[in-house]
């Protein structure tokens, strides 16, 4: 008696489990996993950056101050160099925020660079961040005196910001300053 | 049983009744099979209900990982060898004489080698590899890429883990995937544990013949019947009790678990769920936790005796306790060992090398310690603008923050010496005083190091952050840097009066503010007033220009909003917290560019996929130029005035910005100063808020200067912005003394008092002649 209601539970045991199967069976658009998901609102994306990019700064003309860029560097120290470099190579890359990144933590080993500050500007005039870009390009400036090539970098990049914020006399005031320091 | 008796006692009888119809008995038996069918079917409904809504709802709680921020080792950087061993030790690198692994370094005179770990950077995925470091006169000359064999500038090491965030049951987990494991762990562990892992449908009758004749033949229990997954159900659903019943539950469920999951998902819900330890009230499950628990390495660094002992413990982790009985624990993992060579998992050579090893667990399990607890405080409060306490809690997010370890503990040594120090010397009972100290990196706003208080971990309060205490004199830079706004009204060479002044409370009564010394000094310059801190210069100013406008550049800091416009508020009758003042002098430590001070860096899921990061955002909140007379006067404050002692602490020629503050009956001692990349704000008080005879030179500052020998600290460059001007050769009356200050900067127009002026030479006599004038005068 005993084995026969054995056999009989193990016999419907599978038969059940098929059919407890069938009801609950997951479905492919069951999120399996929610975990770890966060919130993803202030997360940069470069490729957003680069899609929303419609000329009017493109990552050709960035590189195309790349002697102004050189010019500047030549004599920082080797790990500002380096970085300064991982930093370009990164932008080619199109990878924006990591480029900026990279440049965050060379102003960490030397807060008062003022060609660290410029680069982020023109990283940010890139992203269309306009107003980081023209807060950052002043720091820049208010941290140099001599370097015109440097100077007039930062103020072609507040030009761009307030020409696409539509300040019209700040973007007076910075080609101004550009006349300026070409004649000097 | 009775029952049943009577149940087939009726049968009989009805049988004799009904002849024609089908025998009773069968009848019966058929109901009888229907109401076991309709039981069982039923039960296992419900056991395959169970494994469905536990298994597929199933989401580990994984406490968020903090993290501090990575070294910085660079070529041409001052970093002695011992700061980089001690720096290596904190992210659990092992000293070794010679390296085999990640995670291991070798250190020689003037040479560190290291093995750095993997590591997922913001900026990429860091590969493991060998480094080469080399020191000359406590700098870093040369990092030599080993793999490469090329100089490199610049390299990161990676973080230390500062704590955890846990699930509300204190479980803690480091999950991992099938792809993170060694394939050997996995041999290992269907070797000793499940041999048909990969063949059978949840239950391996084989299995429990072969177990049974091996344990047999061993003399010993080398080998159990339990397939993985009838482990993993136990683990999952079942008490530890051995019954029959649950056995049979087990088997049942084990066997659904197997038809509905795949054999790769149930072996890595099985590799994250065992249990493998118990540290105090944390219970240890999973190989990734045990990895980090016994051998503080993730599960793909481990050596191959290593995973073997991991495995060994499956069978009972707290017999086979490596740290309690090593003894017994060789033995079990080396029967691991033998049986994977049965297996031909292992060559019997190397069965052999890794059976002479020893277990290589680490002495005690490095856990975060608890010195990072107040800076938590300051990561959790910002991280929960972001997300909610659930996530923190549950998902094992990775988070990275700004603080420097190395430096956090010096900082809790330091403070903490202090204190005591001061303690015995006013002669209050040990404990007395408190302190609090937040240091930033002005210029990106990073809090590098924080101090919470004496008591903290005990009373759970931090006084960085919470402490809302008046700032006294603090407040002085900001009420002259609402008047300088003014350049045609007000420069550093205007007069101001140092007279008493009666005023008007709101609350009706009149309120006659004093000076420190209780003297009036009448005429004074703006210069002087603030680098002596007059109160009564201070309060007139702040009367002249109106306390709504000084109200209003707090404002525009963001810090605070609820600032009444009080008259008393001029000598800083404000209450805010250390971090908030350290906001405040931050705005003026970066000429005027507001940056939040913020703890956090990055936040990364589970998966290592970046989420959220703090990018440098500036925001100018006070003009530049403005800003810069107050660097000015500041840097003067430290030179001349209250914060003079700073100077000759620190040596004479390191240029710094300061202010001393100290609130009524001395109840709060602050110091807010900065240099070039460090900026700390220090407190000292007592909790029950009495009267200490500290001021804000003799307490706050000392802490201060404390902290500053602790780092190479620069001295501040005051960056002269477009639109400064500057008097030459300035001679001022200064403390009744005629005083050479150079030039001294001004905006716009220059409003130079010539009556602060005056002759250097014979100033001494002639203030002196002034003095009996004035006194037979009166």
């Amino acid at each position: 008696m005993n084995i026969l209601k054995l056999v009989l539970v193990i016999f419907n045991l599978f038969i059940l489990s098929a059919c407890a199967g069938l009801i609950s069976q997951p479905s492919d658009n069951v999120p399996v996993e929610e975990a770890g998901e966060g919130k993803t609102t202030s997360l940069i994306r470069d490729d957003e950056a680069l899609e929303q990019n419609d000329g009017i700064l493109d990552l050709d003309s960035m590189n195309a101050n790349l002697p102004v860029q050189q010019q500047n560097t030549i004599q920082q120290q080797p790990v500002i160099l380096a970085l300064l470099d991982d930093s370009r190579q990164q932008q080619q890359q199109g990878q924006l925020s990591k480029a900026a990144a990279t440049i965050e933590r060379a102003i960490r080993l030397e807060p008062n660079n003022a060609i660290l500050w410029s680069r982020l500007a023109q990283i940010r005039l890139v992203e269309k961040n306009w107003q980081q870009a023209y807060v950052l390009a002043n720091k820049s400036n208010s941290l140099e005196r001599s370097n015109k090539a440097l100077l007039s970098q930062n103020w072609k990049t507040i030009e761009q910001a307030k020409l696409n914020q539509g300040d019209q006399a700040a973007v007076d005031h910075a080609r101004l300053q550009i006349k300026k320091l070409l004649t000097e | 049983m009775a029952d049943k008796t009577s149940k087939r006692k009726k049968p009989t009888s009805a049988s004799q009744k009904k002849k024609s119809s089908r025998p009773f008995i069968t009848r019966q038996l058929i109901k009888l099979i229907l109401i076991f069918l309709v039981v069982s079917s039923a039960y296992v409904m419900w056991l395959d209900y169970r494994i469905y809504n536990e298994f597929e709802g199933r989401k580990w709680s994984v406490p968020a990982r903090v993290y501090s921020r990575p070294a910085e080792v660079y070529t041409g950087q001052q970093y002695a060898i011992s700061k980089l061993i001690r720096r290596l030790e904190l992210s659990g690198y092992q000293r070794v004489n010679e390296i085999t692994l990640p995670g291991e370094y070798y250190v020689n005179q003037n040479q560190v080698l290291v093995y750095l770990r993997s590591f997922d950077y913001w900026d990429g995925k860091f590969s493991a590899n060998l480094y080469d470091i080399n020191f000359q006169n406590g700098v870093i000359s040369r990092i030599i890429d080993k793999k490469l064999e090329t100089n490199i500038a610049i390299l990161r090491i990676d973080p230390v883990l500062i704590g955890k965030i846990y699930p509300d049951h204190n479980e803690d987990r480091v999950l991992v995937s099938l792809v993170d494991v060694p394939d050997l762990l996995i041999k290992a562990l269907t070797s000793a544990e499940d041999r048909g892992f990969y063949h059978h449908h949840g239950i391996d009758f084989k299995g429990i013949l072969r177990a049974f004749w091996v344990n047999i033949r061993r003399g010993e229990f080398a080998q159990g019947g339990s397939t993985i997954t009838q482990q993993l159900v136990k683990n999952y659903f079942l008490n530890a009790q051995r019954t029959l019943t649950r056995k049979f539950n087990e088997m049942i469920m084990a066997l659904l678990l197997e038809r509905r999951y795949s054999k790769d998902e149930i072996l890595t819900a099985y590799l994250n769920e065992v249990y493998l330890g118990q540290d105090g009230a944390r219970a240890i499950h999973g190989f990734g936790t045990a990895s980090k628990f016994y051998f503080n390495k993730p599960i793909g660094e481990l050596s191959q005796e290593h995973l073997a002992l991991l495995v060994a413990m499956v069978r009972g982790a707290s017999l086979y306790n490596p740290r309690r009985s090593p003894e017994r624990t060789i033995a079990r993992r080396n029967l691991v060992l033998d049986v994977m060579e049965d297996q031909g998992h292992l060559s019997s050579a190397s069965n052999m090398i890794l059976k002479s090893r020893r277990l290589g667990v680490t002495s005690k399990p490095v856990t975060p310690g608890k010195q990072y607890a107040a800076f938590l405080d300051l990561a959790k409060q910002q991280l929960l603008n972001e997300y909610d306490i659930d996530a923190l809690k549950n998902d094992g997010l990775i988070i990275y923050t700004t603080l420097q370890p190395l430096f956090q503990s010096d900082i809790d040594i330091t403070v903490e010496k202090r204190l005591q120090n001061l303690d015995t010397q006013q002669n209050y009972p040990p404990g007395s005083l408190e302190a609090a100290i937040v240091i930033i990196n002005p210029v990106n706003g990073n809090v590098l190091g924080l101090y919470g208080g004496r008591n903290y971990l005990y009373s759970g309060f931090n006084h960085a952050i919470q402490a809302k205490r008046p700032i006294g004199s603090l407040i002085k830079p900001f009420v002259y840097l609402a008047a300088l706004s003014r350049p045609d009204e007000f420069g550093l060479l205007s007069t101001l009066l140092d007279e008493k002044v009666n005023l008007l409370q709101d609350t009706g009564e009149t309120w006659t503010p004093e000076n420190y010394d209780r003297q009036e000094h009448g005429k004074v310059s703006v210069i002087e007033a603030l680098i002596n801190s007059y109160n009564l210069a201070t309060v007139n100013l702040g009367m002249t220009i109106g306390v709504k406008n000084v109200v209003s550049i707090i404002n525009r800091s963001g810090v605070t909003n609820d600032v009444n416009a009080y008259p008393s508020i001029l000598l800083g009758a404000l209450e805010l917290t250390p971090l908030e003042v350290t906001q405040l002098y931050q705005i003026l430590a970066n000429g005027g560019y507001k940056v939040p001070v913020n703890a956090i860096q990055e936040v990364f899921n589970r998966d290592g996929i970046p989420l959220t990061r703090n990018q440098l955002n500036m925001e100018q909140a006070w003009d530049e130029k403005t800003v810069f007379l107050i660097n000015y006067l500041l840097n003067k404050v430290v030179q001349k005035g209250t914060a003079k002692r700073l100077s000759s602490e620190l040596g004479k020629n390191l240029e710094l910005a300061g202010k001393t503050g100290t609130s009524d009956g001395s109840r709060d001692s602050w110091f807010a100063a900065y240099g070039e990349d460090y900026l700390a704000v220090s407190w000292i008080g007592k909790d029950d808020n009495s009267t200490t005879s500290l001021t804000g030179a003799s307490g706050a500052m000392l802490l201060w200067s404390d902290i500053a020998k602790l780092v190479s600290l620069k001295p501040i460059r005051l960056f002269e912005p477009p639109g400064i001007s500057w008097i030459e050769n300035v001679h001022l009356r200064f403390n009744g003394i005629c005083t050479d200050f150079g030039r001294v900067p001004y905006l716009d127009t220059d409003r130079t008092d010539p009556d602060l002026l005056c002759q250097l030479g014979s100033n001494e006599s002639e203030s002196l002649f002034n003095n009996i004038k004035r006194w037979f005068q009166q």
